[in-house]
């Protein structure tokens, strides 16, 4: 386990608890009770996990250079329950500390649904008569933190969410006790958020060795692509509409062959207005450029996009029609090979978050 | 001055999503229903805008346009959103509680609506099998017509065929400024399944007042003896009152008439059942959450509402069970068709 505290001061900031869950070394009970056995003989016949130390990894690293107030990070090797109830108590204890605090959780390793989510820690096994002793149930998480001062919570949980039909008889209500008392009534209003890398009864998916495109997704959702500029004028990160952009970096980014993943989210009680980030500068996002005829995007010799607002601004190139750019409207000029047939186009596009297509009718000369 | 949005979906009949207006320095402007083939957007300054379209399921799309020259603005909407329903042929019989009953069913203008029986509180189910689909129950709302929806990983699904099923993807999409632009325009009171999902938004985003102020219309449209009411008003209770008994004796009362018509009142209940017995044991509330417990595991995730596999409504199951899609009917059940998007009866 490692925690990095932010010499930024004692101000309300991100508080974070990451965990990236691998070395599961207790799967192998032949004595285990026939449900826990198979559950368990289930995990142990997947291949061995490489992605939750990359992905708690890119997770935290960014979170350190974006200057959150903390981050404890447990990794693959340090994963145990043990490990997370002492770390849960001292998180919920540093987010307790101010009311703007943002609390922010990730999990990346192995996870089954019943139905609600549970994380399954690398102790897994270790009492297979009391298989749940190893598992977090995400809601019970949440209905801890019900009591915790941060009024904007995220839980990002990249698992899988499959439910085994044994999972019914595992005492579910024997997960990890996480300390805490019953909120107090009337309940008092937070933003609480959990995505999920995948819908209920589905598998999560990963790279060998990498961090997984939904953690990258994540940061780059947090790095600026879930911003949208308030009435006031600032660039904020907020929960209102974090799912639905995140789906659209995860397609984006999507590489061919991958499979189709699918965000899941769950809000209830939460206005959506909790601030994740406030950005210094407006964001820098992709823009894509789709033509009609198709064929010929492959055609074009140049395509440059130029402030719209600001002729002083530099133009941005945008080789093959795809780059990044900052948010705005922008005249795009777009030439074709002399021997293409088609005519040069320009034309007012928008950059706006999360991501950009420009669709240009490219017609003949 | 008023600038149209016009946009080509032959399918929208009621809300597929929402158009957002951006300034171009991307502040935002307005945000209005997608419905129809076009839509108003009123008092925009002169100047550069960007409509950016949300729909439901579809892919984001978005065009610049420029007032007052543009006074008409065309939004490239995707025909549909989410794979159109095939033509399909099936069955479908309403049970009530355990036992398959008469069926009383209204043909309307979008869709189906089937009149669960009265004598029993809170069971009304649509049992519906249609394609290759294997059998599955859909809790109904009365007097609140259902269309089909081809979902990719479960099939045919039925959703409210109204504003509701917008209101409640937004939610589940964790889309909310875009469910607050359908839930604050004004809604359909007539159509129960729209009042039902304006109390669910007004729920969801936490705002007591406007729920409090929305039990009128609720208690109007919605009998007593559906479990959403007594849910919403369990997380009522919850968020306004030192009383934990108010929320408790609601969500006793909610369990006894479920599952719930919207699946997303089974994740309430799951959520204040944890509230209130965090570290703690209840006898009443244990017995409650037994009986729902059921609903939670065997709920299809993407579905509006609550829509399981099963034997009868009271027994839901993880897999599909008999009767398989071509069981001959029995006296009580009747022939459906889905053609286009729409649902045929009879």
């Amino acid at each position: 386990m490692t925690i990095k505290e932010s010499s930024n001061g004692a101000g309300p900031g991100i508080h974070a608890l990451v965990v990236g869950a691998a070395i599961y070394d207790h799967l192998t009970q032949p004595r285990a009770p026939a449900p826990a056995r198979r559950l368990l003989d289930d995990l142990a016949q997947l291949p061995p996990l490489t992605v939750p130390g990359p992905s708690a990894d890119a997770i935290s690293q960014w979170l350190e250079k974006a200057g959150a107030q903390s981050v404890e990070t447990l990794w693959p090797g340090s994963a145990t329950s043990s490990e997370f109830v002492t770390a849960f108590d001292q998180w919920r204890r540093r987010c307790d500390s101010h009311p703007e605090n943002v609390a922010l959780f990730f999990f990346c390793g192995h996870g089954w649904s019943a139905p609600e989510q549970l994380l399954l820690f690398e102790d897994l096994g270790s009492r297979p008569e009391a298989l749940a002793s190893a598992c977090v149930d995400v809601a019970d998480m949440r209905a801890a933190m019900r009591g915790c001062a941060a009024t904007t919570q995220v839980f990002f949980i990249d698992a899988c969410r499959r439910m085994p039909p044994e999972i019914t008889r595992i005492v579910t209500d024997q997960t990890v006790p996480l300390g805490g008392t019953r909120p107090q009534l009337p309940l008092s209003p937070i933003d609480s958020f959990t995505y999920f890398s995948t819908p209920l009864g589905s598998v999560a998916h990963g790279t060998t060795g990498q961090a997984t495109a939904y953690t990258r997704a994540v940061v780059r959702m947090l790095d600026g692509l879930g911003a949208r500029r308030d009435p006031n004028g600032d660039w904020t990160v907020r929960n209102g509409r974090f799912g639905a952009d995140l789906q659209d970096v995860l397609a984006w980014y999507r590489d061919d062959g991958d499979p189709e993943q699918k965000v899941s989210v769950h809000c209830a009680d939460s206005p959506g207005d909790g601030v994740l980030r406030r950005l210094d500068q407006p964001p820098t996002v992709p823009v894509r450029v789709v033509c009609e005829p198709p064929q010929a995007l492959g055609r074009i010799s140049r395509a440059q996009a130029h402030a719209a607002d600001d002729p002083g601004q530099p133009c941005t190139d945008l080789p093959g029609g795809a780059g990044e750019i900052r948010v705005g409207i922008y005249k795009l000029d777009m030439t074709f090979q002399e021997d293409s047939g088609y005519r040069d186009v320009d034309g007012l596009h928008a950059a706006g978050t999360p991501t950009s297509t420009w669709q240009i009718l490219v017609g003949s000369r | 001055m008023s600038t149209t949005v016009r946009f080509d979906d032959p399918r929208a009949t009621t809300a597929v999503g929402v158009v957002e207006i951006l300034s171009a320095d991307m502040s935002p402007v307005s945000a209005v229903p997608l419905v129809g083939t076009g839509v108003a957007v009123h008092s925009l300054e002169p100047g550069r805008y960007l409509a950016m379209a949300h729909l439901v399921d579809g892919p984001r799309t978005s065009v610049m346009f420029t007032v007052p020259d543009d006074l008409e603005v065309v939004v490239p909407v995707p025909a549909s959103a989410g794979p159109p329903p095939k033509y399909a042929t099936g069955w479908a019989s309403v049970w009530s509680g355990a036992d398959e009953v008469p069926i009383k069913w209204t043909r309307t203008e979008e869709g189906i609506d089937f009149l669960p029986h009265q004598d029993r509180a809170g069971h009304s189910a649509l049992q519906y099998a249609l394609g290759d689909d294997a059998t599955r129950f859909t809790m109904l709302l009365p007097a609140a017509a259902v269309r089909p929806r081809l979902d990719p990983d479960v099939g045919y699904v039925l959703e409210p065929a109204s504003d509701a099923a917008a209101i409640m993807r937004f939610l589940r999409r964790g889309d909310l400024p875009s469910a607050g632009t359908l839930a604050r325009k004004p809604p359909d009171t007539a159509d129960p399944a729209t009042v039902l999902a304006v109390g669910y938004y007004r729920q969801h985003v936490s705002e007591p007042k406007a729920l409090y102020e929305w039990f009128g219309p609720l208690e109007t449209v919605i009998p007593r003896d559906v479990c959403d009411l007594w849910l919403l008003n369990a997380w009522f209770n919850l968020t306004t009152s030192t009383d934990s008994e108010r929320a408790r004796q609601s969500l006793l009362n909610a369990a006894d008439l479920g599952p719930p018509v919207f699946a997303a009142g089974l994740r309430i209940f799951d959520d204040a059942l944890r509230v209130l017995t965090y570290r703690d044991r209840d006898g009443a509330l244990e017995k409650a959450r037994v009986k729902l417990t059921p609903y939670r595991h065997a709920a299809f995730d993407t579905a509006v509402l609550t829509t399981f596999w099963g034997h009868d409504p009271l027994s839901p199951t993880l897999e599909p069970v008999n009767p398989s899609p071509d069981t001959p009917p029995s006296r009580y059940r009747f022939p459906i068709a889905v053609e286009g998007h729409d649902l045929h009866a009879g």
